[in-house]
């Protein structure tokens, strides 16, 4: 009987996606999404099967492009289309991983405060308040000028600075949820806050918090490189953040090296782009309502 | 609740977001591993006095509680304001910089701050006004070409991080033309008057920062009024409008360009933090001597005290802008019920 339910359930989730993306594929934005971020996701699990060289390996420094070095190589004589290639696996996974962490604190907060309402939501809605008004960049600077700038600690520091949008939208959409109808008839038949949160309130919320999470992809992606950029991030480890830095301040200005300075640049914004399509368009999917 | 209480309300809790700005500020250094005194200290090159004073000021010998409430005493320090009004004005006391030797940290951020609302002024109104001209234009045109190749240029905008951005104009215009300096705000000297010839300068300087800002800055208030006026483009009093006879750009800037007001004030409490502190990448990129440079330098150098006035004047700011955007949304529309 129960193993009868249990694929009964699982058929009604594949169907369930299945409808979800027949509506999702008729959005062309979002599949031009899809193809972007599936061709980084490719290079940053295959990286080092493309890469022509190992990206530390030092040769002879400042080629300009040469059929042996595509895009020449850096100020120690790194091959620097090697270094994109393998800078794609820190990127990704530290928007991904900060993107997870920012929205799992964001969702636990805003289904706590919304859910239970009263003296818990005040404090944790002002807690929210506060963190939002501090100011994301320089709190960032001095978390990681005291904490150090190891890559889980940029992670860390990323998830402590935009966790709170997602709260706040998590907790408004709980408030109205938890006076629906379902709600009371699970609190009438005797169901726990934790069952009722779990099962009743959660799969709700998850169509607002999935296309959040990708828009934190996009923030965690753009915040990494922006903080190694400024010479924040972990510079033994290779990422479009820190390549940008070597090529500002070791002489790609000066060599006018353009093969130094676009190709990480434009890796960067086309992650984010392509996330931000696909966010887009999940949101589009999941909230039918917000269709123009 | 009418808008006195509204404001007192909003007031208490800008007061209590201040305070944690302040807790922050004072726990982070002293919770981190290693010595926090050598945090506070300058380097072997200052003299004993320096030392002596900021023992005294900061009691860094005493225990963690008396050093606490020397540091609200520091940052509420007043000085009386010469002239006519003899007005006292807040000056707080953050500390002594590593890197200037014995220099107020105060000194130094409001050295630069000038440099960063200017540059960041010009620019936030430049892509306000464009980015919402942009914005009516694109929702008048909706689904047309316009509306869709502004639509994705504003989303590429926004999918670029601004130090690249800031690199691509300085490559090509400084490197690969010539046409811009490379760095700086101005070629040194400053004049002792301010002279046109000076004027001219700044702004020759300040043209590619500008700009680049501007195009970074330009997408959120052009979606912004895209989305707005669209949906105020379906309101009963537009169509009026039409019926009246109006021409189009009446409607559009007359009528409905109204209620982008707004929207445009809360998004410009948000960017406040930007003008402030959030300008380090451009800064850093084109060598421009403001707040957000100062940071980026204060970190290499291992200034901490720089950095930490610095996150207490940012906080500040951004406290206060965002207080005067509560307030100010009651007199800009009516409607708004506290």
């Amino acid at each position: 009987m129960a193993i009868k339910i249990r694929t009964d359930k699982l058929k009604f989730y594949r169907r369930k996606i299945f409808d979800l993306w027949n509506t999702y594929k008729k959005n062309k934005l979002g599949i031009f999404g899809l193809f972007i971020v599936g061709f980084f996701v490719a290079i940053a699990i295959f990286g080092p099967y493309v890469a022509p060289y190992d990206p530390y390996a030092m040769g002879i420094p400042r080629q300009k492009p040469s059929p042996e070095h595509w895009l020449g190589t850096n100020d120690v004589g790194q091959d620097i289309l090697s270094e994109v290639i393998y800078g794609t696996r820190t990127s990704l996974t530290v928007g991904l991983i900060a993107a997870v962490l920012t929205v799992l604190v964001g969702t636990v907060i805003g289904l706590v405060a919304g859910y239970f309402g009263g003296g818990v939501d005040d404090l944790l809605m002002r807690f929210t308040d506060m963190v939002l008004s501090l100011p994301d960049l320089a709190l960032m600077i001095v978390l990681i000028a005291y904490g150090g700038r190891s890559i889980w600690n940029i992670i860390l520091v990323i998830a402590i600075v935009s966790w709170t949008s997602t709260a706040r939208m998590v907790r408004s959409q709980v408030l109205s949820l938890k006076e629906r109808s379902f709600v009371e008839a699970a609190r009438a038949i005797g169901s726990g806050d934790t069952h009722i949160i779990l099962r009743h309130i959660l799969p709700n919320v998850m169509s607002i918090v999935l296309p959040l999470t990708i828009m934190s992809v996009v923030w965690g992606i753009l915040t990494e490189a922006g903080l190694a950029f400024l010479g924040l991030g972990d510079l033994t480890i290779k990422s479009w953040g820190t390549i940008l830095y070597y090529a500002a301040y070791r002489g790609g200005f000066i060599l006018k090296a353009w093969w130094w300075i676009i190709p990480p640049g434009l890796c960067i914004t086309f992650t984010a782009l392509g996330f931000t399509l696909i966010g887009y368009a999940l949101d589009e999917v999941l909230n039918p309502k917000l269709r123009r | 609740m009418g808008l006195r209480e509204y404001a007192i309300k909003r007031g208490v809790h800008s007061f209590a977001t201040f305070l944690v700005v302040l807790v922050v500020n004072f726990f982070l250094p002293r919770l981190m591993p290693g010595d926090p005194i050598a945090r506070f200290m300058p380097g072997e090159g200052a003299t004993q006095d320096v030392w002596k004073k900021l023992y005294r000021d900061f009691g860094l010998d005493q225990p963690l509680w008396v050093q606490f409430v020397l540091y609200l005493k520091n940052i509420f320090q007043f000085r009386p304001l010469s002239g006519p009004l003899p007005i006292p004005i807040p000056s707080p006391n953050l500390g002594v910089s590593f890197f200037y030797r014995e220099t107020p940290v105060l000194t130094v951020l409001l050295e630069r701050l000038p440099w960063t609302i200017f540059l960041f002024g010009t620019a936030y109104a430049l892509s306000i006004v464009v980015g919402v001209v942009i914005g009516a234009i694109a929702a008048w045109r909706r689904g047309g070409k316009t509306d869709v190749s502004i639509l994705s240029t504003s989303l590429f905008l926004r999918s670029m991080p601004i130090f690249w951005l800031a690199m691509i104009m300085l490559l090509i215009f400084s490197y690969y033309l010539d046409l811009f300096p490379i760095s700086g705000a101005y070629t040194p000297p400053i004049p002792k008057t301010i002279t046109w010839a000076f004027i001219g300068d700044v702004l020759w300087h300040s043209t590619l920062p500008i700009i680049t800002l501007t195009l970074y800055l330009m997408g959120t208030p052009a979606f912004l009024t895209r989305n707005v006026m669209i949906d105020a483009l379906t309101e009963p009093y537009v169509l009026t409008a039409k019926a009246k006879g109006l021409k189009g750009r009446t409607i559009l800037f007359k009528h409905a360009l109204r209620n982008v007001m707004l929207p445009i004030v809360s998004y410009s409490a948000i960017l406040m933090a930007f003008v402030v502190g959030g300008g380090v990448f451009t800064e850093t990129v084109f060598g421009w001597p403001g707040v957000g440079r100062e940071i980026f330098l204060a970190y290499l150098n291992r200034d901490y005290p720089v950095i930490q006035g610095a996150f207490f004047l940012i906080g500040v700011s951004v406290i206060l802008a965002n207080f005067i955007a509560d307030i100010a949304y009651g007199f800009l529309d009516p409607r708004v019920k506290y």
